[in-house]
């Protein structure tokens, strides 16, 4: 269970969170929305331990984090910049395996299993720059779980990817995370995006000074389906209610 | 532009500019002992080709160039990490660099054969020290641009301070550091035959330019050692341009951050 506890933190006297928190229980798939600029970035990089937080206290199953949370995994929206030029799509993906102190063959191996389930088998030894942005969008999300992460922070994932691209990799972590006991964190500005791939949303409110201002529990089916989800009449109400959130109405 | 053309029109400036002095040569300007035309300048530069003394010199400057030009990679690439790395060295060792950095490395020599003598310990410290800058400039500067994304990638799937380090600030400053390594090259070679020639004596391409100098008629000679030194450079540079291109090839795809780098390794 991640918790986060009146978290805060400010850049010199601009105030990005303000007494943040939140309890997320394991397995959920949080999304967290907001209008930009409103902090969600500088919270999850909070999260991670990339940013100190200077106000509060996040806890882990109970234990107080400091620093980067053990069995932590994220993916970045700019996939470009986070994947490695230099290594091939399968290097990439094993990358994280080597903390788990598996030697190299036993990496790969597992790194093409992986490959495999998010549909890029044949391009393990090519190099990133190769693959389509969608592709390489895949390649991070194969390495966010090739070492079955207990957290995963996402941040906009999938937000520059275009439309018909982005809905298949919505469907592709939903199927990942089935049956996984994984914690999801999940950052988005796409209101629909948020009500379809979230077990629950949470709403900032804009920033200086972001605080949660809506906390709603998606309670649509398990099984989501891009045609018939985003047309049943619980999925409109609950994004015409984080919509009026967002708008601070 | 195409390939061919680049290489078309390489050949052609050449030509222009193996026809200018030619010409000028011809014209009588200057006496013939002082400016032999060109022909005959590669002419004797061939011929060179076939003399073992000759090339034996050559091997020797050559094993100063790569000895010196080694150390200093051995050196500059661990600093400038250093350096790059932790701001609190960087800021102590600012002021020692910048006074070091201008300093003529050419004006260093008789100082540096006063202490070391004139043998190839003395060309390989000055070789060493003068193409240090580049490869210690480029590391640094290129850590610097190592994209923080990346970095923050790696610390979140656990890595330390040193395995960031070494996996992806190292690689992603590579292509700068060869880049700097190329320069170097050049610089090294400058270094090479100028301390030859001004220590003047044992062996090598500066020693035979400069006893080519007090011959009569050995204009001829120093410009065709001239040459060599010309063909070197440009072989060596050949070289490290091509080595680039095929270990950084994924550097030289048109990315947003790669479109500096990319000028940077054509030239």
């Amino acid at each position: 269970m991640l918790r986060l506890d009146s978290v805060s933190r400010h850049f010199g006297d601009q105030h990005v969170l303000d007494g943040i928190s939140l309890t997320v229980p394991d397995g959920q798939l949080l999304s967290v929305v907001g209008p930009s600029g409103c902090g969600k970035s500088t919270l999850l990089r909070t999260i991670a331990g990339l940013l100190p937080a200077q106000e509060g206290t996040i806890t882990i199953d109970g234990t107080p984090v400091h620093g980067v949370p053990e069995r932590l995994a994220v993916v970045f929206q700019e996939y470009g910049r986070s994947l490695l030029p230099w290594l091939t799509v399968r290097d990439n993906v094993a990358l994280p395996l080597r903390r788990r102190g598996l030697g190299r063959a036993a990496r790969r191996a597992e790194a093409e299993t992986m490959l495999e389930r998010v549909g890029l088998r044949g391009a393990a030894r090519r190099h990133p720059r190769e693959l389509s942005g969608g592709m390489q969008q895949r390649v991070a999300l194969a390495r966010a779980l090739v070492c079955r992460p207990s957290l995963l922070l996402m941040d906009e994932p999938f937000g520059s990817l275009d439309a018909g691209t982005r809905e298949d990799l919505e469907d592709l972590l939903l199927e990942l995370h089935r049956g996984r006991d994984a914690t999801i964190v999940f950052v988005t500005h796409d209101i629909d995006e948020s009500v379809y791939v979230g077990d629950r949303v949470v709403v900032l409110s804009p920033g200086p000074g972001s605080r949660v201002v809506r906390d709603l529990s998606v309670g649509l089916p398990g099984e989501r389906d891009q045609l018939t989800t985003r047309g049943l009449p619980g999925f409109v109400e609950l994004r015409t209610e984080v919509g009026r959130a967002l708008r601070g109405r | 532009m195409t390939r061919r053309q680049d290489v078309l029109l390489g050949l052609l400036g050449s030509a222009a500019a193996f026809g200018v002095c030619e010409a000028v040569a011809r014209a009588g300007f200057v006496r013939r002992s002082y400016l032999p035309p060109a022909s005959q300048v590669l002419a004797r530069a061939v011929r060179l080709a076939g003399d073992p003394a000759f090339l034996d010199g050559i091997g020797v400057t050559l094993r100063a160039w790569a000895l010196g030009l080694g150390l200093a990679c051995a050196v500059a690439v661990p600093l400038g990490l250093l350096l790059g790395a932790v701001p609190v060295v960087e800021a102590a060792a600012r002021a020692v660099i910048e006074f070091l950095r201008p300093l003529p490395s050419v004006a260093l020599i008789p100082l540096v054969s006063l202490l070391l003598g004139s043998g190839t310990r003395t060309e390989v410290t000055l070789i060493a020290y003068a193409s240090l800058w580049p490869v210690l400039f480029n590391t640094v500067y290129g850590l610097g641009e190592t994209d923080p994304l990346a970095k923050d990638t790696l610390r979140a799937f656990g890595s330390g301070r040193l395995a960031v380090l070494l996996r992806v600030e190292l690689p992603a400053t590579a292509p700068f550091i060869a880049a700097g390594v190329r320069i170097s090259a050049a610089v090294a070679l400058i270094l090479a035959v100028a301390t030859e020639i001004l220590s003047g004596f044992g062996q090598g391409l500066g020693i035979f330019i400069a006893q080519a100098e007090t011959a009569t008629d050995g204009t001829r000679d120093v410009l065709a050692g001239v040459v060599w030194a010309g063909a070197l450079g440009l072989v060596i540079n050949g070289v490290l341009v091509r080595a680039e291109r095929r270990l950084f090839a994924w550097a030289l795809e048109p990315r947003e951050t790669a479109g500096r780098l990319r000028r940077g390794l054509r030239w």
